[in-house]
């Protein structure tokens, strides 16, 4: 009986790692960025009073998989040191929320039905991987890539390469020449003035 | 972190204030004690091996960055030439690709799209072979005979649809960053947009390849360049306010993004 127990409970603690050892990036990413579509494709969003719920829907499901902490440590560099932690957390919240106003807007505006297709998953030691998808569209196709790490057995996603260019370098290169003149709390306030109007904008154009 | 987005705005707007609200001292140690963010954070990585690399997260890239930043001695230049070519677009390119779309069908549009691709294989065909890339030669010289004949002087892809062969960009400015030069300056070229001292070089290398450039006399070569340039440009209309729109200092996002770009097809 004792010994029953105890294969039991080897058989649990193993089994359980050993299912999330065996996460594959690709597979981590893939329910989620369908979820999105689905939420993208969803009639019942139609019309632009909904436009807010769908972005917010949008929003919780990509906020599972992406690393916005990542993200913003590494879009910052090493001026990440200028900021004090509370800096830091406002930060992150407000760049995640710029970049899914922005990408949300484009998104939404220029989708027409696309699927994306999971091309190849490329691992680099145990705990990065880049997932390779793109996204075939009427006359081109647009190759995206994923860079992602793992934690605790699951792939969080901290850099989206469109087309060749990182999108964390390509921040990286503007918040340099921006915080070489001004203060964090100055390029929050930048971040977050861009908010403002992209929402007086879709305001505008609904 | 698991609040809605809407929420957790206003919610980062009242840390703001508070933040920047002058309160006492002691407040921010409490704030900080019972905040999830100094102690663990959700999404932190806390696998060694990535947190290993991660103290080098600062310098990562740092040869990019640099990249980046160094040399761009044409600033005053190219600032005229961005305001120049952003007005361009606004006023002019915009509403003509516009006018364009909207009375010619897509298959139409896709179709001249096709057409001009096909045409200009002799610039990707040469420059696949000037940097060696033997099989991707072939690829481009099967591309051109399918679509010239079965499709119809290169109207429709045939050699994608049915042969799965995608063409492969190369061009000149490629060709000389396989073979070593540096990009050097970035420039930004009045209707062209972003380039390099070498990728200049590089288009005017490849204009020698481009049928076009044969024709006479002169003026009906730029019509058809006119052409081209608009049904391309009807096919790219919101790309670039979309780029603008995610920028907070758009002229250094379009230079990073192109530089990136460049290097990314110059290693491929």
């Amino acid at each position: 009986m004792r010994y029953s127990i105890l294969a039991a409970a080897i058989f649990l603690i193993l089994g359980g790692s050993f299912s999330a050892g065996a996460a594959e990036p690709m597979d981590d990413l893939r329910g989620p960025i369908e979820q999105v579509i689905s939420i993208l494709k969803d009639p019942k969003y139609n019309g632009s009073a909904m436009k807010e719920q769908q972005r917010m829907e949008i929003m919780a499901v990509i906020k599972k998989i992406f690393s916005f902490y990542e993200i913003s440590k590494r879009a910052l560099g090493r001026n990440w040191n200028k900021f004090n932690i509370q800096q830091r957390q406002v930060f992150e919240e407000t760049f995640a929320d710029f970049l899914g106003y922005t990408y949300f807007k484009k998104v939404r505006d220029s989708y027409q039905g696309e699927n994306v297709v999971f091309l190849s998953q490329e691992k680099i030691g145990d705990a990065k991987a880049v997932v390779k998808t793109k996204i075939p569209r009427k006359n081109n196709e647009i190759p995206l890539d994923y860079r992602t790490f793992s934690k605790k057995g699951e792939w969080y996603i901290y850099d989206v390469i469109i087309e060749g260019v990182s999108l964390v370098t390509n921040y990286r290169t503007q918040f340099g020449k921006i915080l070489g003149k001004e203060s964090p709390d100055e390029l929050i306030e930048r971040l977050r003035k861009k908010i403002v109007e992209q929402r007086e904008q879709d305001k505008t154009t609904s | 972190m698991n609040s809605a987005a809407g929420v957790s705005l206003a919610q980062s707007a009242k840390d703001f204030k508070e933040a920047s609200s002058g309160l006492p001292p002691h407040f921010h140690a409490k704030a900080e004690s019972t905040n999830h963010y100094s102690s663990e954070h959700s999404m932190e990585s806390d696998n060694p091996e990535f947190q290993e690399e991660d103290s080098d997260y600062l310098y990562e890239d740092e040869e990019d960055e640099t990249q980046s930043y160094a040399s761009d001695p044409l600033k005053p230049f190219n600032d005229v030439m961005f305001h120049f070519n952003d007005k361009l677009y606004f006023w002019v390119l915009k509403p003509i690709g516009r006018g364009y779309r909207a009375i010619m069908p897509d298959a139409i549009r896709i179709g001249i799209q096709n057409f001009f691709v096909n045409l200009s294989t002799p610039i990707r065909f040469v420059n696949c072979l000037l940097q060696a890339k033997g099989d991707d030669a072939g690829n481009e010289f099967t591309r051109l005979v399918t679509n010239t004949t079965v499709g119809f002087l290169g109207f429709w892809d045939q050699a994608k649809a049915h042969q799965h062969l995608d063409k492969k960009e190369e061009d000149f400015g490629q060709t000389l960053g396989v073979w070593g030069v540096e990009s050097g300056w970035y420039i930004i070229l009045p209707f062209l947009g972003p380039s390099t001292l070498r990728d200049s070089a590089g288009r005017l290398g490849d204009m020698f390849l481009d049928p076009l450039y044969y024709l006479e006399p002169a003026e009906l070569s730029l019509e058809i360049w006119a052409v081209d340039k608009t049904n391309d440009i009807s096919f790219r209309i919101g790309d670039y306010e979309t780029i603008k729109e995610a920028a907070l200092d758009p002229y250094e996002s379009i230079r990073d993004g192109y530089l990136q770009m460049r290097a990314k097809k110059v290693s491929q």
